[in-house]
């Protein structure tokens, strides 16, 4: 290899480090703040309004605020694990964008088996919040870790079902590949249940309403964030957003087609567009349901975990493999 | 079971009962009875169907005289059983016929310092646990009134008054 | 499972659920004996909001007791103040005016309506939804300001006095209550599709919290928990008082006596109180709105006693008097103690969801109950 390839080489890896960072935060505040107006129109109300025009600068601000306040550790709490947590809990979120294939020229690196890295990556979310709770030695954090393990090892089957019949169809783990076999047709139309089976899991794998039972804060204040303060609840919050975001990627490049679309005027930047409306739009589905829904139940949610999804899921895969056989 | 059936069970049951008219009093039987009598009236308005609306005392210069009241919840039927405490507030608790008197006797015990022999939580209710002598509804020696000073003796002539 | 796999103490957790916890409405205190996310028994401490109204009364002439009255139950004062008013005016044989006696039931059936909205915001709440609260907010929104029109505050209304009301009201507010009802009346279908359709608030509350008729009765509860329950107490219609008897509204009944009952059950009495309200309108009688009340009130000595129908249920004052200027004794029944007293039984072997679902469907003002 000669010297200008390395060049580029590491100039690639230091420009996708930097850019993956600043998107997770920049998706952290605009979704923190689109999702604050969003839950104001629902409840006929403006929503934020004081900060910048219409509250746009709100985020930012809260940001500020967050990291200028001190990060309270318990006394009781086991404080090393309960300053790493946040950290562990960001990481696995954030890994998975550099496998995305957001357009054909915008993806760091298209691994073979890009899907199953980015599904092994994303279930080490759990570790981080299990141990949140854990360490932060309060018994309504330890009830949340608890339910988060339980919920997320219920959840990642149906997920890992419904995205192996994706791989069968396409034939590839590469998720670059995937995209490309859906030119014609999206898979969304061949497998609407998987679709929908993906849909409900990935609300549950990222702990939002009505699954948000880690948090549940009618019954648990707030799960495993009740100790956290400053920086890191921040961190959880931006953990929380970015995971919500690889949800909607993954569930895109799957399901919707990925960068697939109707030419634009910008014929340059017209799949990266497609791509990240898709990815926004089913952000706004997430937030849409989470405002709308009340809580279900712990048992419930384990029920419809063993008892509905993953037979279902079970069941697509077998048609599935049933069909590509023929 | 009817309030002149009712009546005639708290009779049996060792009370002086009083019929009232609704209006008035909002009661209909006032129901006067020992301690020792006051367990077989609440039997008798428990097989009445009645349940418990409260539970509370009156400090009085003859000691403390204790009020529980019951009602029908599907007809207008108010009964109220009074009884004299014995001295120091020694009492026979009516929670185990009605678990629902069970925390107004707590409070009773807060509030005015009664004993209750057969209580089932004898706690505090709403006083802390250092407040324990505090009873804050008992009277000054000086104010305190009779019975009889009080209208809560039985006056068969102007007990039934018509409005 | 079986509670039993939970006898060794090595497997249970001792939980604090409040003083400070947003599902305890006030400062209720529960301490739960846990296993895993089951609920073996509950231990409940009140007395955080102990104001010793009782105590307050026996220093102050009685009319002063007006201003406690609203202060007890916060959530809907004015049946507190409209039992106190019964009582000195039974006791003084006073003769409301008519007048009074409209205006006291649709500031009262105003103020229930008011309590039942912010209840089913907060029930909402704690099952995990959070955009009804502010729904229901914005229709409360207007029946608070329509009592503060009426009353001069927004909360805890110093509104009924012994003899009658301390305020008449006019034409224009009379117009706001009718668009009050007209709004109100178009707005079931939302909370329909939002909340009574929604296949999660159903799961989460059909079958939870069952309480049988026999334990409402054992335990004194009453109110909307005892009709859900399928039993027609309602002291409006079982004993009429304050000219209740001229009004024809139903007693909403539930069958089951579940969460899900008591929450059909106190939707239902919102439109009852619309149609109450509407009817006193209709039929507003003009005059005084306050009797001639001698300014030093001393009834004669004997016990006085009144009974209404309070939003959470059966509110009772009862009175002694010394024939002085102050009252020797009152003592004031709420309906949420015997609403409350019920749930360590009710929630034995429960999870931790439903301890906290039926604990909001008893709509539980805890001051009521410290007073």
């Amino acid at each position: 290899m000669d010297n200008s390839a390395m060049d580029i080489d590491v100039l690639r890896i230091v420009c996708s480090v930097v850019l993956v960072a600043a998107f997770v935060f920049a998706n952290a505040t605009v979704m923190g703040y689109l999702e604050r107006k969003l839950a104001g129109r629902f409840q006929r109300r403006l929503g934020p309004m004081e900060v910048g025009w219409h509250g746009i600068l709100q985020m930012p601000v809260d940001g500020i605020k967050l990291l200028a306040k001190r990060m309270v550790v318990p006394q009781q709490a086991e404080g090393l694990v309960f300053r790493l947590a946040p950290v562990i809990s960001l990481s696995p979120v954030l890994l998975p964008l550099i496998a995305i294939p957001f357009s054909p020229a915008l993806q760091v690196v298209d691994m073979p088996a890009g899907l199953i890295f980015v599904l092994a990556i994303e279930a080490f979310g759990t570790i981080g919040v299990f141990l949140a709770g854990w360490s932060a030695n309060n018994k309504y954090a330890m009830i949340g870790a608890m339910r988060s393990v339980a919920q997320n090892i219920a959840y990642e089957i149906p997920i890992l079902l419904v995205a192996l019949a994706v791989a069968l169809k396409a034939g590839s783990f590469s998720l670059a590949e995937i995209v490309l076999s859906q030119a014609a047709l999206w898979f969304v139309a061949l497998q609407p249940f998987g679709f929908l089976i993906y849909l409900v899991a990935g609300l549950s794998e990222c702990n939002r309403a009505p699954f948000d039972l880690p948090e549940a804060e009618s019954e648990l204040t707030a799960g495993y964030l009740t100790e956290y303060s400053g920086i890191g609840f921040s961190l959880f919050m931006i953990a929380e957003y970015t995971h919500m975001f690889t949800i909607c990627c993954l569930a895109t490049v799957l399901f919707l087609g990925g960068w697939h679309g109707p030419a634009l005027p910008w014929p340059a930047y017209s799949s990266a567009i497609w791509f990240f409306m898709k990815a926004y739009g089913l952000m706004f589905v997430m937030v849409w349901v989470r405002w709308t829904f009340p809580r279900v139940r712990y048992d419930q949610l384990m029920k419809f975990a063993w008892k509905y999804l993953i037979p279902f899921a079970l069941v697509n895969l077998l048609i599935t493999a049933l069909v590509v056989c023929i | 079971m009817n309030d002149e059936l009712l009546a005639g069970r708290l009779r049996d049951a060792g009370a002086h009962v009083t019929v009232l008219e609704a209006r008035g009093r909002g009661l209909h039987l006032r129901a006067r009875a020992e301690m020792d009598s006051l367990e077989a009236c609440a039997l008798a308005v428990r097989e009445a169907g009645l349940y418990p609306v409260f539970m509370t005392a009156v400090h009085t210069a003859s000691g403390f005289v204790l009020h529980y009241r019951f009602a029908a919840a599907e007809r207008d039927c108010r009964v109220m059983i009074s009884s004299p405490a014995g001295p120091d507030g020694r009492a026979r608790s009516l929670a185990p016929l009605f678990p629902g008197l069970q925390w107004h006797e707590r409070e009773a015990i807060d509030l005015f310092g009664l004993l209750f022999d057969n209580h089932p939580d004898p706690r505090p209710l709403l006083l802390p646990e250092e407040d324990r002598g505090l009873h804050p509804l008992r009277k000054d020696a000086g104010s305190l009134k009779t019975p009889e000073q009080l209208g809560l003796t039985a006056r068969p002539e102007t007990g039934g008054e018509a409005p | 499972m079986t509670i039993s796999a939970a006898e060794s103490p090595h497997y249970r957790m001792h939980l604090n659920l409040g003083p400070q916890h947003p599902s305890t409405h006030g400062v209720l205190h529960l301490e739960l004996e846990m296993y895993g996310e089951y609920v073996l028994g509950i231990e409940t401490v009140l007395g955080y909001g102990h104001r010793m109204h009782e105590k307050t009364a026996e220093r102050r002439p009685w009319q002063a007791f007006f201003a406690n009255t609203p202060r007890i139950d916060y959530a809907c004062g004015l049946p507190h103040g409209h039992c106190y008013a019964l009582l000195l005016e039974e006791a003084l044989q006073i003769e409301v005016p008519e007048r009074a006696l409209s205006l006291r039931i649709v500031s009262s059936e105003l103020n229930r309506i008011a309590s039942h909205l912010l209840w089913v915001g907060a029930f909402l709440l704690d099952l995990g939804a959070f955009t009804p609260i502010l729904y229901c907010f914005d229709d409360r929104e207007q029946a608070v300001d329509i009592l503060e029109h009426m009353t001069g505050s927004r909360l805890t209304h110093p509104y009924m006095c012994a003899g009658g009301v301390t305020g008449d009201i006019d034409e224009e507010t009379v117009l706001k209550i009718r668009a009050f009802i007209r709004r109100m009346r178009s707005r079931f279908s939302i909370y329909e599709r939002l909340v009574t359709n929604n296949v999660i608030f159903v799961m989460r509350t059909r079958g939870i919290g069952v309480i049988t008729p026999e334990l409402a009765r054992a335990y004194g509860a009453t109110g909307p928990v005892l009709r859900a329950s399928g039993v027609a107490c309602d002291i409006r219609t079982v004993a009429p008082y304050g000219g209740y008897g001229r009004y024809t509204f139903d007693v909403p009944l539930g069958a089951s006596g579940d969460c899900l009952d008591r929450y059909r059950v106190r939707m239902a009495e919102i439109r009852q109180s619309l149609a109450i309200i509407e009817q006193a309108l209709d039929r507003l009688p003009g005059g005084p709105v306050r009797a001639a009340v001698p300014r030093k009130i001393a009834p004669p000595p004997g016990e006085y006693s009144s009974s209404v129908e309070g939003a959470r249920g059966h509110v009772t004052y009862w009175a002694v008097s010394d024939g002085s200027e102050i009252p020797y004794r009152l003592k004031i029944r709420s309906a949420c103690m015997g609403n409350l007293s019920l749930l360590p039984e009710l929630c034995r072997g429960m999870l931790l969801a439903d301890l906290i679902a039926t604990l909001g469907s008893l709509d539980l003002v805890i001051p009521e109950i410290d007073r």
